[in-house]
């Protein structure tokens, strides 16, 4: 609706900033894209970075002239990307090239829940935003494959919906970071039978039916996850503290000889083509991945979609402390911050929103306790403009039932901790400042 | 407008801006502090600030204004940020029924978590959208006077009222502290009164001058 003459600026400037890291892309698929865009490469009217995120006109000089020192950066930063993942690849012998297996996977997939999703999806939507024809949503998938995009037009919401299998190059990476997940999901197993007996089964059934035996385990985590708000807090620290601190240990440097090498290249940056890819893999995303079960919590908006239209102009504040009782009470919010995350975005048009919207309710729906968390629309939304959906949501889901647990629950426990002890740090380290917060 | 180098003020006041979520808060602390009004606004997450040096009664004020986020989970993050706040602008939506009957909440929040004396000003915000009223102004005032609050309608899109709601509590805050430090004066107090605290330290802070911006 707005702004749709910036559109193709600055997806083609995504897409040229890929083309300029070329060098590290180990899949072929991927070489046509570039060509393609390469051309377009120097006429382009810097206004906005190569994310897509409008520079401020106070720094657009300085941006324009730095232009080319990022880019030397970049290309440096692949190099060293590049050459690493081949020695992965050297030592594990993964085929590099061999992607045609999953490209079949995606269509499957595709083929399977584009249908019954648009059902549950298109019901909160209002008219006109079903039918904006724009291409723009390109930028949500930056992996799919060039046959994907032939079809695009006949199957927009297959495409929308797609999951995507990260580089097989990077596997090793995620298989190494996965370990902490599913240690994590053991550990509260061991610890807290008794506590899943009392949760909620929404969910549950759907995803014990799906489930394979190897995903057990990180299915009983995350329903004791959300089993029992009121003891979030208490049960998260038990949880997670020892299993983030195990990590190290847990990736003996004897079957990971690379990680400190790996550790350096982070601290030095990721390259942007690979960036959503990797994030993905450290998050373990394809560990996470429960089958259809992403799609399954979009399609119970139909059950209970009589509340949610209710609900949705009604404002937040009606939710009170009652969390869990009131059905989807994060709708209004979630509608509220919309079209206030990434304003004027290219990426965040209707069908981006629409995307957005979708990620959030189905996180929200998974973990009720968390619901909808103002700044999770950020995060959400930055993984958008990474990878495509499915694969955005789990790494959301990764990333606030991991990484922030405890930050983002009614109570924001966490938060308020991290902000008592960074006070703590200011008093200790820089006492004169610490003063002033008295 | 008002653009000073910093310590060239005579006060600093610190003023919290709450509200429910999407009553316009942020784009009230930007058309006071920078004249600009954004339809495309972001979802504020946690706190923010940003500052306005102008004149009260002669005097120069730095108004360091302090906007929060609106949903209700975040009180408890927010709600540390009253302290040491002299006034507070309580923002609602004149379209949104829902954002003025939890108003009250608001001014709970306020008694709890605040200085006591702090200076309150309610704002029904989005007086532009005429046709979606959904609260009529007799009712803000109706409620303004019953709880003790200054009142105004504002429209952050058209400016309307805002720089007014500012110097309104601004100058309220002021007159509250010449006449404590009057009486301070005239009381010829040894030391300074622990209950001008708050004020004292909001200047203190500004690493300016020392104690007494009040007291002396």
């Amino acid at each position: 609706m707005e702004k749709k003459g910036l559109e193709n600026g600055p997806i083609k400037l995504i897409q040229q900033m890929k083309s300029q890291t070329k060098s590290i892309n180990p899949l072929t698929a991927f070489e046509d894209k570039r060509s393609v865009c390469a051309v377009l490469l120097m006429d382009i009217d810097v206004d906005r970075d190569a994310y897509g995120f409008a520079v401020r006109p106070q720094h657009l000089q300085r941006y324009r002239e730095y232009a080319n020192i990022y880019q030397e950066e970049e290309e440096e930063r692949s190099d060293r990307w590049k050459t690493f993942l081949e020695q992965q690849a050297d030592y594990s012998q993964l085929p590099i090239n061999g992607t045609s297996s999953e490209k079949d996977n995606k269509e499957l997939h595709a083929e399977a829940t584009g249908q019954e999703i648009n059902n549950g999806l298109e019901k909160g939507v209002e008219g006109d935003d079903i039918s904006g024809e724009k291409p723009s949503s390109d930028i949500l998938l930056e992996n799919v494959t060039r046959e994907e995009k032939q079809s695009a037009t006949s199957t927009k919401t297959h495409r929308i919906q797609i999951w995507t299998e990260i580089r097989p190059s990077l596997h090793v990476i995620e298989d190494m970071m996965s370990l902490r997940i599913m240690r994590k999901g053991n550990q509260s197993k061991d610890q807290q039978d008794t506590k899943k007996e009392r949760m909620v089964p929404s969910f549950e059934d759907a995803k014990s039916a799906k489930g394979a035996s190897e995903e057990d385990s990180e299915d009983e985590f995350y329903d004791v996850e959300r089993s029992d708000p009121n003891q979030d807090a208490s049960s998260s620290d038990s949880a997670s503290a020892p299993a983030t601190g195990a990590a190290d240990a847990l990736s003996p440097e004897s079957s990971f000889p690379w990680k400190e090498e790996l550790e350096v290249l982070v601290r030095g940056g990721v390259p942007m083509a690979l960036r959503g890819e990797l994030w993905q893999a450290f998050v373990g995303v394809r560990t996470r991945r429960v089958e259809k079960y992403y799609q399954d919590l979009l399609a119970s908006e139909t059950n209970s979609g009589n509340h949610v239209d209710q609900q949705s102009d009604s404002n937040t504040k009606g939710s009170t402390a009652d969390s869990v009782c009131v059905p989807e009470k994060w709708k209004g919010q979630i509608e509220k911050d919309l079209p206030r995350t990434f304003p004027g975005h290219p990426a965040l048009d209707n069908d981006g929103r629409d995307a957005l919207r979708r990620l959030l309710t189905a996180y929200a729906r998974h973990n009720p306790a968390v619901g909808y968390c103002q700044a999770m629309n950020f995060f959400a939304a930055l993984l958008l403009l990474l990878m495509p959906e499915e694969n955005a949501f789990w790494a959301l889901m990764g990333i606030i039932d991991d990484y922030f647990d405890g930050y983002y629950s009614e109570e924001m426990i966490e938060s308020q901790v991290d902000q008592l002890v960074f006070e703590d740090l200011v008093r200790e380290r820089f006492p004169k400042l610490g003063l002033l917060c008295s | 407008m008002g653009h000073r180098v910093d310590h060239e003020y005579d006060y600093l006041f610190k003023i919290v801006l709450i509200g429910d979520s999407g009553v316009g808060k942020s784009n009230i602390l930007s058309m006071f502090t920078r004249n600009e009004f954004c339809l495309e606004s972001k979802s504020t997450i946690g706190v923010e600030f940003a500052t306005r040096t102008l004149q009260v009664d002669g005097k120069t004020v730095k108004a360091q204004i302090w906007d929060t986020a609106g949903q209700e989970r975040y009180r408890a993050i927010t709600s540390a940020y009253y302290r040491g706040a002299v006034g507070a602008l309580l923002v609602y939506d004149i379209t949104k029924r829902q954002t003025f009957d939890n108003v009250q909440r608001w001014l709970r929040e306020l008694r709890d978590h605040a200085d006591s004396n702090i200076v309150i000003m309610m704002a029904g915000n989005k007086s532009d959208l005429k046709h979606l009223r959904a609260v009529q102004e007799e009712d803000g005032h109706a409620l303004a006077e019953k709880e003790g609050l200054s009142f105004l309608e504002t429209s952050a899109l058209e400016g309307t009222n805002i720089e007014k709601a500012f110097q309104t509590i601004l100058t309220e805050i002021y007159h509250i502290i010449s006449k404590k430090a009057l009486a301070a004066q005239e009381a010829a107090a040894t030391s300074t009164v622990p209950g001008q605290g708050t004020t004292i330290n909001v200047a203190d802070a500004s690493g300016n001058t020392s104690k007494g911006c009040c007291s002396t």
